[in-house]
């Protein structure tokens, strides 16, 4: 082969190169700005408590560029549903999820397994960001709420609930949850010399109002979640109860329970904080910005 | 060459292109997302201008045709009635309208509901703005209206437009306050369609403080996570800026929405326009690749087209002067045949042209070779016929006899058929015919030694070499002629060669004259046949080349040797005719030619 067609077809050759490598570059480029996809598996997602949680969720993928998909579950009843879903998630080409896990004693080892195939990131109550978790989270501080929600009742009766009862309710059966606000409230109530008179956590249905009337009267009344809050305002407007009600919550319908009065006290957890905070997490892993999901406590 | 050149032009016009395509698009991108963003911008000013229109237009008639027209005492029930038209006239957009009195009491509202208790509107800002400013109507940012309750136990998002009325009450007139709250959903879902667009670019609302009022991350922006320029950019008019906020370089586009000063605000940060560059780089880069590539193959085409005929037209011109080709290359374009034909035609005439210059020396030389050879007869012939005649007359015929025959066959060798190379066994009898003669002619004064190798007598000779070298040792090497004088004639191979030599024991040449023997062409001889050893000497080298010919050796009173060089050559007669023609073999032919014939 002569001397200028070597120079010729090595030309060529480097030039069909530099095509294909910047043909290579610009398909995985391409696929670079495919948009990260990640699911939100939570319990009843409709619900209007999720609202501010997806909204924080929203903002944040918007921010990074990516698709939330929120999944319709309906209602999951224990672990090895959820973890069904989540590897369904995974099939259908989610980049990662974001799970409220459901309550059970074995739900965050049964999700591990699941967190094999996909990150999953848990947005759900936590007891303390120092113990080992399996799997990362991003929620409250249980025992801080139930701490502060009495601190706001310790305020307004002059720092001291000497001589004063108090009684709390929850109608969310999550036990790890309500076990650690009750704690919090109920640490906080005993240390400035107040009593907590009962304690009921339950789905009364429509016996609750007669088993709201058959508690021991008390001073103060703890609503220890949304729903239980909304049941006392309704409960305190119809009856014009006397006991003051203080409760932590985030609907309108307790935010109404506080502008007309019949509520003193509404502690608010940040969910859009949350859901921002959790998605945040879960893109800057997935970005490789970071090489694992960190827990972290709103 | 031509492939290069071509190429280099190519790829730079090529490259100067792509730069200026990817400055073109560049600019083009930049003014298309500016322009767009800007045209966005101007169409919801005027959307939102017409939703503020409308809210003025809904507060001058509850004003001017329901408060105004009406005294409040007795037409109560008329001021309701008009305020409830104008409210579900506007239901879509309106959240309620009501009429407060300078203290802050409610004097009626629309729609009718409770009033929420222990809210006091003199403190809230279109309450204060609306009696500050009282010629104008107000708007507030978006704030969640907290007045009535409805009993759905909701609150709505609203803009507040607020102005001063006066009341007619019994007669007498005094300050009030007419609201109009707006439902905010409107102005936010005309924000959230231009921000539907996830491209990177986003358009937010501002009041002329820099108060945000719709912003796509208005949370993050409230909880501290997220910052907007928006102080600025309530102090722009409407334009395009350039501006570097958090670091970040971007354009914002300005609207101003009239009756209220609020700022529209669309943000293109400059990462999109990059990104958008990049894309372009790499397609431009594509293009050029692929169009240098396209080109270097249409050169490397062309270049071939042109340059090929040429190529082959130069290959064929070395060929020719090397001899291995004879034939001219004639194609390509109409130009290079033409110089194909021409270069072919020049050479034809040059090879005619040579052709005949080697006919003309050829024939130059056999005239010069007869020439020298036709030295020799006149004064031989005399002499020898002198001695026949001088025989005859002494009577002695037998001696004559011989002498005639002994001239015949010298003769017959001298002419022998008009050749000029002959046999060394040829040459030898013509020698010895001569010295025949000659012995006769001097009464054996001399005597003669041959010494011949035989296998040298069928290589070629030159006729007519020898018989010279033998004539000048009798005439000028012998001079008493008394018996003792011998003359050896020799003949041996010598490597590729063969030596004739010509030996005389007589009284040897001086040196001064041994010089001018071989080269003085012009001496006048004074004896003998004529035939110079300068002439013997200049034919053997016209026959054979230069490195053959005669050499003389000669020491005074001991005699003198006359050897002849010439190429070992079988004597054929095709090689009597190629160099009877005037071929000059190499040595390498006369030896690979002995060789074959051997």
């Amino acid at each position: 082969m002569k001397k200028n067609n070597k120079t010729f077809f090595a030309l060529e050759a480097i030039l069909a190169a530099g095509v294909l490598l910047l043909a290579v570059f610009m398909m995985w480029e391409r696929r670079e700005e495919d948009k990260i996809k990640v699911s939100v598996i939570l319990q009843n997602p409709d619900d209007s408590e999720w609202s501010a949680l997806k909204y924080g969720m929203k903002m944040a993928a918007q921010q990074e560029d990516a698709e939330v998909f929120i999944v319709s579950t309906g209602d999951m009843r224990n672990a090895n549903e959820e973890k069904k879903v989540i590897e369904q998630e995974a099939a259908e080409g989610a980049d990662a999820v974001i799970v409220q896990p459901v309550p059970g004693a074995d739900t965050e080892e049964i999700l591990k397994e699941a967190g094999k195939e996909i990150p999953i990131m848990l947005v759900e109550d936590t007891e303390s960001t120092e113990e080992e978790e399996l799997l990362p989270v991003t929620g409250k501080n249980q025992y801080e709420m139930g701490k502060a929600l009495a601190q706001e009742v310790l305020r307004d009766y002059g720092g001291s609930l000497q001589g004063k009862t108090v009684g709390v309710f929850s109608k969310t059966t999550d036990l790890k949850m309500i076990s650690e606000r009750e704690r919090g409230a109920r640490e906080t109530i005993e240390k400035a010399g107040g009593k907590v008179h009962w304690f009921v956590a339950g789905d009364f249905g429509e016996t609750e109002d007669d088993f709201l009337k058959f508690q021991p009267q008390t001073d103060v009344i703890l609503a220890l979640d949304d729903q239980s809050l909304a049941k006392l305002g309704n409960y305190a407007e119809s009856e014009r109860l006397t006991p003051h009600v203080y409760g932590i919550g985030h609907s309108t319908e307790a935010l109404y329970f506080l502008d007309t009065e019949v509520v003193q006290c509404v502690l608010v957890p940040d969910q859009f904080d949350i859901g921002y905070k959790s998605m945040s997490a879960v893109m800057e892993f997935l970005s490789g910005e970071s090489d694992k999901m960190p827990s972290d406590v709103v | 060459m031509i492939m290069i050149v071509f190429t280099v032009i190519s790829v730079l016009t090529i490259l100067c292109m792509g730069i200026m395509v990817y400055f073109r698009f560049s600019s083009f991108v930049k003014q298309d997302a500016v322009e767009s963003t800007q045209k966005l911008v101007e169409q919801t000013g005027e959307s939102l201008e017409d939703y503020l229109v409308q809210m003025r237009q809904i507060s001058d008639a509850a004003y001017y045709n329901v408060i105004k027209e009406n005294d409040l005492s007795e037409n109560a029930e008329k001021i309701q009635e008009g305020m409830k038209l104008l409210y579900e006239a506007n239901i879509n957009n309106l959240r309620s309208i009501a009429i407060y009195d300078k203290e802050g009491n409610l004097v009626t509202a629309e729609p009718v509901v409770s009033k929420k208790k222990g809210v006091d509107v003199t403190s809230q800002d279109w309450f204060c703005q609306a009696m500050e400013d009282t010629v104008n109507i107000h708007f507030s940012t978006p704030h969640v209206q907290n007045l009535f309750d409805d009993g759905t136990r909701r609150y709505y998002w609203v803009i507040s437009s607020s102005r001063v009325v006066e009341i007619t009450d019994g007669g007498d007139s005094y300050r009030g306050v007419l609201l109009v709250d707006m439902d905010y959903s409107g102005i936010s879902r005309m924000m959230k369609q231009i921000n539907a667009i996830d491209n990177g670019q986003y358009y937010y609302l501002c009041d002329k403080n820099g108060r945000i009022i719709y912003h796509p991350q208005q949370i993050l922006i409230n909880n501290g996570t997220e910052k907007e320029n928006s102080a600025a950019a309530a102090g722009y008019k409407e334009g395009v800026y350039d501006e570097t906020f958090e670091g970040k370089h971007r354009t914002v586009i300005v609207n101003t929405v009239s009756y209220t000063g609020w700022k529209l605000v669309g943000v293109i940060p400059d990462s999109i326009i990059t990104h958008e560059m990049i894309n372009i780089q790499q397609v431009v880069m594509m293009w050029i690749l692929l169009m240098v590539m396209m080109l270097i193959v249409v050169n490397r085409i062309v270049s071939a087209k042109i340059s090929r005929p040429i190529l082959r037209l130069n290959d064929s011109v070395l060929e020719y002067e090397a001899g291995k080709e004879a034939k001219i290359y004639i194609g390509g374009s109409m130009e290079i045949r033409h110089l194909g034909e021409s270069i072919q035609n020049s050479y034809r005439h040059n090879e005619q042209l040579m052709e005949e210059i080697v006919i003309e020396q050829n024939e130059r030389r056999k005239s010069e070779m007869d020439a020298l050879q036709s030295q020799i007869n006149p004064h031989f012939l005399y002499n020898t016929l002198d001695s026949i005649i001088w025989l005859v007359e002494g009577e002695r015929n037998d001696d004559a006899t011989f002498m005639i025959s002994q001239l015949a066959r010298l003769f017959r060798i001298s002419i022998s058929k008009g050749h000029t190379v002959i046999s060394v066994r040829d040459e030898l009898q013509h020698v010895r015919c001569y010295v025949n003669i000659q012995k006769i002619r001097y009464k054996d004064g001399f005597s003669t030694i041959f010494d011949i190798d035989p296998s040298i007598e069928n290589c070629c000779a030159v006729k007519l070499t020898l018989q010279p070298l033998v004539e000048n040792a009798i005439n000028y090497g012998i001079t008493e002629m008394d018996g003792s004088e011998v003359i050896t004639i020799a003949g041996k191979r010598d490597g590729g060669d063969i030596v004739l030599s010509v030996t005389d024991n007589g009284v040897g040449i001086p040196e001064e004259k041994l010089e001018l023997l071989l080269t003085d062409s012009t001496r006048v001889r004074k004896q003998g046949s004529g035939v110079g050893l300068v002439n013997v000497h200049n034919r053997i080298q016209i026959l054979f080349g230069k490195e053959y010919g005669l050499e003389i050796e000669s020491e005074l009173d001991e005699g003198t040797t006359v050897s002849v060089r010439l190429p070992s050559i079988p004597f054929t007669q095709e090689n009597q005719r190629i160099f009877e023609k005037g071929y000059l073999f190499s040595k390498e032919e006369w030896e690979n030619k002995d060789e074959k014939e051997q």
